[in-house]
């Protein structure tokens, strides 16, 4: 045996320290095996049913006198070797843990298989550690049966625990000690359900039902604990119970999503319910279709407030046609001045489809943070009116200067920028849990095509 | 991951406070801005 391993642990050892139970000395029973005479030792005396003999791999009844072999000659068909030595001693969940018994269980359908050790403390009674593509699992039996909720759920403590697998499992290889007649090939019915990073799993046979319950483990918390000489299989892919640690970050960033969105909310009210929305300049003209004219000037006018927006709302009676103002709004005394480039344009009219229209008689150019201080506006107008191509007639046109005009165009777009973190965190948290149910029968993630038969 | 959308999300809350406190766009589609035309184009000026 390599590592740690020491005597027993056994009940009269009840009341000792720590220390005193990993220092403890061997205690152990050793037999020659009746099948083939090697020796077998028999760690935990008087607790052990079946002990399987390391050399041919024969199945003792511990209990007899005589040793009696249950199974003869088994040889394993493929090559076992645990990663836990047996015997191995180490600390789990604040208690010392013996390894006592090693086996291998597969699916009976898929042949898909998994490892299991057997743990002991005279105090605490029996534990398992499973393995599967380096992710480890403490298995505790428990006495109390869950309830059982829906067809595919069932409850335990008020949790909801989700049907994750179901079938016949049966033992391909066994050594050590166990708590019953352990038989190669035995199987039984096996039901998991998961509440990451817990499984409750029912063992099911002729003639009785037994549940336990898992919980995850790192292989890191495996090697503090049994420090074993073999290198521990690093962990494949999203097992069944693997911590489902995103849930947490994703609620975290839900509950600052909904943060942000109350301050930003709270600060779009108090900026739209504070801006000034000031008429700052009107100016009406008119214009003949079809014809340009250049240098208008509205004059000279106050912008008001330190900083903030201006619109120019264009208001013209345009119908299939169109008309265009350029210009720039100017700073009278710096200045400093702003293009403004924009065009009503107003078409209708039926066609196979029906009646169409598309735009409109006013459009508003928008100028982003311009400052306080007296401005005025040059531009340029024209237009273009197919209908009027016969004779000129003047039409009305009007500009309309706003300042401080409460928007929604930042509130929107912060919006949709503060919902990226929640998406991004809600698709890599989907991803993770369709990883661990994929190799489920049960997965709700599955579609239809791929519901299993036992639903 | 948490911690970058804390970073990030307080980031877009002062960039949204501090542009729509002043007239003053999170994302400007058109980039309207200030210009001082010194060449053929700044005719319009009087």
């Amino acid at each position: 045996m390599a590592g740690n391993s020491e005597g027993p642990l056994l009940p009269e050892d009840k009341g000792a320290s720590k220390e005193e139970v990993k220092a403890k000395k061997p205690l152990a029973r050793t037999f020659h095996c009746t099948n083939c005479g090697a020796s077998v030792t028999l760690r935990c005396p008087g607790a052990t049913l079946s002990v399987v003999c390391d050399s041919c791999h024969s199945i003792i009844d511990a209990t007899d006198p005589n040793y009696r072999v249950l199974v003869k000659y088994y040889k394993a068909t493929a090559s076992y070797t645990p990663l836990l030595d047996l015997g191995l001693r180490g600390e789990l969940k604040g208690r010392t843990w013996e390894v006592i018994g090693f086996m291998v269980r597969s699916d009976c359908v898929s042949r898909y298989h998994w490892e299991e050790y057997l743990l002991f403390n005279p105090y605490y009674g029996y534990r398992w550690l499973t393995q599967d593509k380096g992710h480890w699992n403490f298995v505790t039996p428990i006495k109390q049966k869950p309830q059982s909720g829906s067809s595919n759920n069932c409850y335990l403590d008020g949790k909801q625990f989700k049907l994750y697998n179901r079938g016949d499992a049966q033992v391909d290889y066994v050594v050590g000690e166990f708590y019953w007649r352990v038989m190669i090939n035995s199987r039984v019915l096996m039901t998991d359900y998961i509440d990451p990073p817990r499984m409750l799993s029912s063992e099911k046979d002729d003639t009785e039902i037994n549940w336990s319950l898992s919980e995850y483990i790192t292989p890191a918390e495996i090697h503090a604990a049994f420090k074993p000489t073999k290198k521990l299989p690093y962990p494949v892919g999203v097992s069944a119970t693997y911590p489902p640690k995103y849930k947490k970050t994703d609620d975290r960033i839900k509950l600052l999503f909904v943060l942000f969105w109350g301050i930003i909310t709270c600060a779009q009210i108090y900026c739209a319910g504070t801006s000034l929305n000031d008429v700052a300049a009107q100016y009406n003209g008119t214009f003949v279709p079809n014809t340009k004219k250049a240098d208008t000037t509205i004059p000279v006018f106050e912008l008001k407030k330190d900083l903030a927006n201006v619109f120019i709302n264009v208001h013209a009676n345009v119908s299939n046609s169109w008309f265009w103002i350029g210009g720039e709004l100017v700073n009278d005394d710096t200045g400093v001045s702003y293009p403004i480039d924009t065009s009503v344009e107003y078409y209708y009219g039926t066609d196979s489809d029906g009646a169409w229209s598309e735009g409109g008689t006013t459009a508003t150019a928008k100028i982003a943070q311009v400052p306080k201080g007296k401005y005025y506006i040059n531009f340029d107008y024209e237009s273009g009116d197919f209908k009027q191509l016969g004779g000129p007639t003047l039409q009305d046109f009007g500009v309309v200067v706003t300042r401080d005009v409460p928007t929604y165009d930042n509130y929107v777009w912060t919006f949709l920028g503060l919902l990226l973190g929640p998406l991004l965190s809600f698709a890599i948290m989907r991803k993770t849990e369709v990883a661990r149910w994929e190799n489920s029968d049960f997965s709700p993630y599955a579609t239809s095509s791929y519901s299993s038969s036992y639903d | 991951m948490d911690w970058l959308y804390l970073v990030t999300g307080s980031f877009l809350c002062w960039l949204f406070i501090t542009a729509t406190s002043t007239g003053g766009y999170v994302i400007n589609l058109y980039g309207n801005g200030a210009v001082r035309p010194t060449g053929p184009g700044a005719h319009y000026h009087k």
